[in-house]
């Protein structure tokens, strides 16, 4: 393979691999707070944080790359045109892919259970880690593919922080643009159909999982 | 123990303020919606409600402390099947004994107690019915608790397999001086365990007494039951091996109760149903009725629209060696009978309804 399909598939899983990790940290815990609170503000911070799934990639990009370009309160970070800076991105704009299976698995769980489990002397952490996360991993698993997958196809937000550095931030999806604006078709249809490919492999593989219980 | 506590919950309000003993097994009964398992959620401190909680001589719940559930020591098992369903059934077991205080129960002999032995290895979301209730009955003892709460036990199992269930509790929770609070609307349950109740309705805690006089109160429904009863404690003093019968005793009473052979020396309850006690002036030794004990009758309640006892019927209620004991027999035989307080009667009662835990 030439290089120059090498690099950007090497980005591309780098930063949907990057993207998976930092989402796991974030999502599980904050899906657990918001399976269990009642508040108010709740409904707030999930109309918010479902936002990215809804709005253009265009518009994400946009208040992106004004919050971390030159003139933005994160400008000493030098995320713009960077892969840290397609890391936030990704991270924004994926958000909601990992968190609702996240959010969903942990609903799941009946407040009987974790109420029994608590009056066994099980404190807040333990119902935590040794009760809800293990009960949800097949959730969690999903919100991970999701996650990946999703990173692995993004473009909008990609190009409006990242632009189209070879090496850099040329990821697979720019490439591909790239390579139809040459009218280098060869290249095109060899990443097109290789993210395709591979895009249904993954979600064959989670209604596998969700379809074949016993496995996990 | 002692708890008053207030909880609005929007339609409902929870105004219940109730006393009862640090042993021994107390019940909370009452219609449903009268706010039983939000009165024993708020005691545990699973519902945040405002008031107090005392227990063995400390507070867990006053104006200035809330100890969280997971700090009571008072194991809860819900109305559901809350088997940890990631885990095996030995898993299970394990989860409650790190949390034990020392001295608890080993968890090979809880295993062995509650038939789960078999099942160790297996997943715990795999198992039956009725072996996930006996897996989170065990679990919850696992954790060596000061109280074991229960709302509404066993509802879900058959009678054969809750009255079984029902057994191997009482007999744990007495061995260990164990005190349990348990929520419970049928009356088979509550007669065969409690010794204490609460009686709830609307949100309040309106009667607070041991059993009996509960089962006897003219302000709550169970003296007007078809199945109207009272429990006794008997001794086992022997058994006729020729007939089947087990030779019980209470106080200077004997009695005798068909079926297989009960340990003697032990202490068994009976449950004396006022439909299937006969009286008559004086004594047939031609009847097949074999337990026939001399009483006195205290008080004879007639059917007057008012109460809640159906017409044609009367409430007789006999002392029966100091205890009293409620007969329920038609307005017409009573008036045969010329029945008034303070006669002397001859009390027939059938063996084989007698029934044991």
């Amino acid at each position: 393979m030439s290089a120059d399909l090498a690099a950007p598939l090497w980005l591309s899983l780098r930063l949907a691999g990057t993207t998976t990790v930092i989402l796991l940290v974030l999502c599980v815990p904050l899906g657990w707070v918001l399976a269990r609170t009642k508040g108010r503000w709740r409904p707030v911070a999930e109309a918010f944080l479902t936002l990215p799934l809804v709005l253009p990639p265009t518009v994400l990009g946009f208040y992106l790359l004004l919050l971390l370009g030159p003139k933005g309160p994160f400008a000493p970070l030098h995320l713009v045109f960077s892969f840290g800076g397609l890391v936030v991105g990704s991270v924004v704009f994926s958000l909601p892919f990992v968190l609702r299976p996240i959010q969903s698995a942990f609903e799941a769980i009946p407040d009987s259970l974790l109420d029994s489990a608590a009056s066994l002397g099980a404190g807040p952490w333990q119902r935590f880690a040794k009760l809800a996360v293990p009960m949800a991993r097949r959730g969690i698993i999903s919100a991970a593919i999701l996650g990946f997958a999703h990173t692995l196809g993004e473009f909008g937000v990609v190009l409006m922080i990242g632009g189209n550095i070879a090496g850099k931030t040329r990821v697979l999806s720019v490439a591909i643009f790239d390579a139809v604006e040459r009218l280098d078709y060869t290249t095109a249809h060899m990443l097109s159909f290789g993210l395709l490919a591979f895009s249904f492999a993954v979600l064959l593989l989670l209604s596998l999982l969700n379809t074949r219980r016993a496995v996990l | 123990m002692r708890a008053a506590l207030e909880l609005d919950k929007g339609a409902f309000c929870l105004r219940a303020k109730a006393e009862w003993p640090d042993k021994g097994m107390t019940v909370i009964a009452g219609p449903s919606g009268a706010g039983k398992t939000s009165f024993l959620r708020a005691i545990l401190g699973l519902e945040r409600a405002t008031g107090q909680v005392e227990f063995n001589g400390k507070f867990l719940q006053d104006a200035e402390h809330f100890v969280p559930i997971h700090q009571r020591h008072m194991a809860w098992v819900s109305q559901h099947d809350d088997v940890f369903t990631h885990l095996s059934v030995a898993e299970n077991l394990a989860f409650a004994a790190r949390f034990a205080a020392p001295g608890g129960p080993t968890l090979a002999d809880m295993a062995k107690r509650f038939g789960l032995t078999p099942y160790l290895t297996q997943n715990a979301g795999a198992l039956s019915g009725g072996q996930k209730q006996r897996l989170i009955l065990a679990r919850a003892l696992m954790s060596n608790p000061h109280l074991l709460a229960l709302d509404e036990p066993f509802g879900a199992l058959d009678a054969e397999a809750r009255h079984e269930l029902l057994g191997l509790l009482h007999n744990y929770c007495a061995a260990q001086d164990l005190p349990v609070l348990f929520v419970s609307h049928d009356f088979d349950t509550l007669t065969r365990l409690a010794d204490f109740m609460l009686y709830m309705k609307d949100g309040r805690v309106i009667a607070q007494a041991p059993l009996n006089p509960c089962l006897l109160d003219k302000n709550l429904p169970y003296r007007y039951r078809e199945e109207a009863c009272v429990v006794m404690d008997a001794q086992v003093q022997g058994y006729d091996t020729e007939h089947g019968l087990n030779q019980l005793s209470i106080g200077s009473a004997s009695l005798v109760v068909p079926g297989a052979a009960l340990p003697t020396g032990t202490t068994v309850r009976l449950r004396l149903r006022g439909g299937d006690i006969s009286l008559s002036r004086t004594r047939h030794e031609d009847s097949s009725v074999l337990n026939i004990l001399s009483a006195l009758v205290i008080t004879v309640e007639h059917a007057n629209g008012q109460s809640a006892l159906a017409p044609g019927s009367v409430n007789v209620t006999l002392a029966l060696n100091g205890d009293p004991v409620l007969v329920r027999i038609t307005e017409k035989s009573a008036r045969a009978l010329g029945l008034d307080a303070g006669d002397t009667v001859y009390a027939q009662i059938k063996a084989s309804t007698l029934a044991s835990r």
